[in-house]
């Protein structure tokens, strides 16, 4: 399989969460023509492991990815308190130790999982006791096959963490630096449209490509596809996944994408099936064969051509 | 323990009162359909039910079910409202701006409102008292009836207003404040929309489908004890090699609970699970059963739904 005009960045993302859209790009990543290419997945929990050792991936490297920056209160802090009246989103906090006076308190800390990082507590607190910096969030993975010289990078959050918009940028410029070859592409997955994060990964990427199944409410996420992309000037394609579940709502799905603005470019059954049984990894090339016309790599190549 | 008989058979009476939240590691878990059916059983035991849809981006619960829409409420928050009198063009106000959300421009301030979260910062750092702040528009709550005994509350966030979307699963679900029980659909995931829908809960149902021994322990579900979380691990086995014959998923599901709950996507079962009994009814009976510490004698039968 040729997939011709290479050299793409292509984000393949759920429209409804759960429609299959990072298997969708693990296959395209597998099988594409040529070398090189780079799969950058935005899971917040990372690649999983099975699609790890099932594509005999080699670790590369590890790098922590850092968030927006957050308020820490460093030991300068004299304990008045103010910037607890000045968080509105409740992040700074002690707890009571005993009894009901200020000794009888844990000194005042900042939550991260709370912090938004507005920053009003660090220029407002009067000692100056409270710095704004950024810490990690979670784990930048690159893993290398080397038999096609092609790399796969995942953010790993930490249990709680908010996938960021520079995290997503910073991963994205690692993918692209990471190409080797002149047609080698770029796919970019793991997201859904409820992502805060799914605009900006739709202005990045030259082509865009929404997986949805055929469940109650698909619509709605078409709408929402529809809303984040209006302004990229892209035309995004649609793929059915999981069309062989309910022919009937997937035709619908097709019709209602179509008048939506949104360009229907293919089916590709059984994807829950595939996932669940892991055959991304060893049967990946027999899982792309056996398809036939509903192959990724099939509905990719009539994309890009 | 595969999956035998029918355990339509349920004696298990729902508890008193009850706050759950079903939440998953991704998409795609069936964790909608599970909600939502939860739901509807609670109410079909007599309780007064709250279905909260804790996703505001696309809430879709309500495609699942038939409901009379009762109420709107326009919920807002706060935004900087900037005197063009009164403002000398510093740019304190966009140098202290955190999130991009006030530029200064030849004209003045411009206020792009899409990630501005409401501190309330470029006030207190503006030297000439130029800015105030305002109300703006956020978002709708929502609350309807879909059936006896049955209300689903759901929240619409603003496309502009993306920083508010945990906020909004906290609103919404302070809208069902009161019903005994209450059902809360997290968003996937465990960032700061999903870990609102699971504060302060009874239980949350985490829906995993990870290889076991590679599973996120539920101990590390941030801002809930461990003793609160029921992990059900969900695996649907296929039992053919490539190619798949359709339909093949939901019909040969097996489980056993709680070690490895099958769970079958109810594509069709969602909402009539009661009436049509399946593998996902199934399912549903024996998460209930969980929920309820004990075990699952004999009762509701086909079509006991009312």
């Amino acid at each position: 399989m040729n997939i011709s005009s290479s050299g793409r960045s292509v984000a393949i993302l759920n429209a409804r969460p759960g429609s299959g859209a990072d298997l969708f790009g693990f296959l395209l990543w597998h099988g594409a023509a040529g070398s090189g290419h780079t799969l950058v997945h935005l899971d917040p929990f990372g690649l999983s492991d099975g699609f790890t050792q099932t594509f005999s991936l080699v670790h590369e490297e590890r790098q922590p990815v850092e968030g927006s920056e957050q308020a820490v209160i460093t030991d300068a802090c004299l304990g008045c308190g103010s910037c607890a009246l000045l968080c509105r989103f409740g992040a700074v906090r002690r707890t009571r130790i005993s009894g009901n006076a200020a000794s009888h308190r844990t000194p005042w800390h900042i939550d991260p999982l709370n912090c938004i990082g507005c920053g009003v507590c660090a220029r407002f607190c009067p000692s100056g006791a409270i710095v704004m910096r950024r810490s990690a969030i979670g784990t930048l993975q690159i893993s290398r096959r080397p038999e096609t010289g092609s790399t796969a990078i995942s953010i790993l959050l930490e249990p709680g963490r908010d996938i960021t918009d520079c995290s997503v940028a910073r991963a994205i410029r690692e993918g692209k630096n990471r190409r080797t070859g002149d047609g080698a592409n770029l796919f970019i997955t793991g997201l859904s449209v409820t992502s805060p994060v799914a605009p900006g990964v739709c202005t990045e990427a030259e082509i865009l490509i929404f997986t949805v199944s055929p469940v109650p409410g698909a619509e709605r996420f078409l709408d929402k596809a529809v809303e984040i992309t209006s302004g990229t000037g892209r035309r995004p394609r649609v793929v059915v996944t999981d069309s062989d579940r309910n022919p009937e709502r997937a035709h619908s799905l097709e019709v209602y994408s179509r008048a939506a603005g949104l360009e229907p470019s293919g089916h590709l059954p059984s994807c829950a099936a595939w996932h669940a049984a892991e055959l991304y990894g060893a049967n990946a090339d027999r899982l792309i064969s056996d398809a036939g016309p509903a192959s990724p790599l099939n509905i990719i190549s009539d994309i890009l051509r | 323990m595969s999956q035998t008989g029918s355990s339509q058979s349920s004696g298990t009476a729902a508890p008193k009162r009850l706050v759950v939240a079903v939440a998953s590691h991704r998409g795609g878990l069936a964790a909608t359909a599970l909600a939502t059916d939860l739901a509807i059983l609670f109410a079909a035991q007599g309780r007064e039910t709250a279905l909260v849809d804790a996703d505001a981006i696309v809430p879709a619960v309500s495609a699942r079910l038939d409901v009379a829409w009762a109420e709107d409420t326009q919920v807002g928050g706060m935004q900087p409202d900037i005197d063009p009198t009164r403002c000398q063009r510093c740019g304190a106000c966009s140098d202290f701006c955190a999130f991009d959300s006030l530029d200064l421009e030849p004209e003045g301030i411009r206020y792009t409102p899409d990630r501005c979260v409401a501190c309330g910062g470029c006030r207190k750092v503006c030297p000439s008292g130029a800015i105030s702040e305002r109300q703006r528009f956020l978002g709708v709550l929502r609350k309807g009836s879909a059936g006896p005994r049955l209300t689903l509350f759901e929240a619409k966030l603003a496309p502009d207003a993306l920083p508010w979307n945990a906020a909004m699963v906290a609103w919404v679900r302070q809208s069902a404040r009161g019903f005994p029980m209450q059902v809360v659909k997290a968003v996937p995931g465990m960032g700061r929309a999903s870990r609102e829908a699971w504060h302060n809960v009874d239980l949350v149902l985490w829906l995993d489908d990870r290889p076991s021994g590679k599973t996120t322990d539920s101990a590390s579900l941030p801002g809930i004890e461990s003793s609160r979380v029921i992990r059900i691990r969900c695996r649907t086995q296929v039992a053919a090699p490539l190619p798949v014959p359709p339909g093949n998923v939901s019909d040969d599901a097996e489980f056993s609970f709680p070690e490895s709950l099958e769970l079958a996507t109810a594509l069709t079962h969602t909402g009539r699970f009661l009436a049509q009994p399946g593998p996902w009814t199934e399912i549903v009976y024996a998460v209930f059963s969980r929920i309820c510490s004990g075990h699952v004698p004999a009762v509701m039968g086909e079509g006991t739904r009312t």
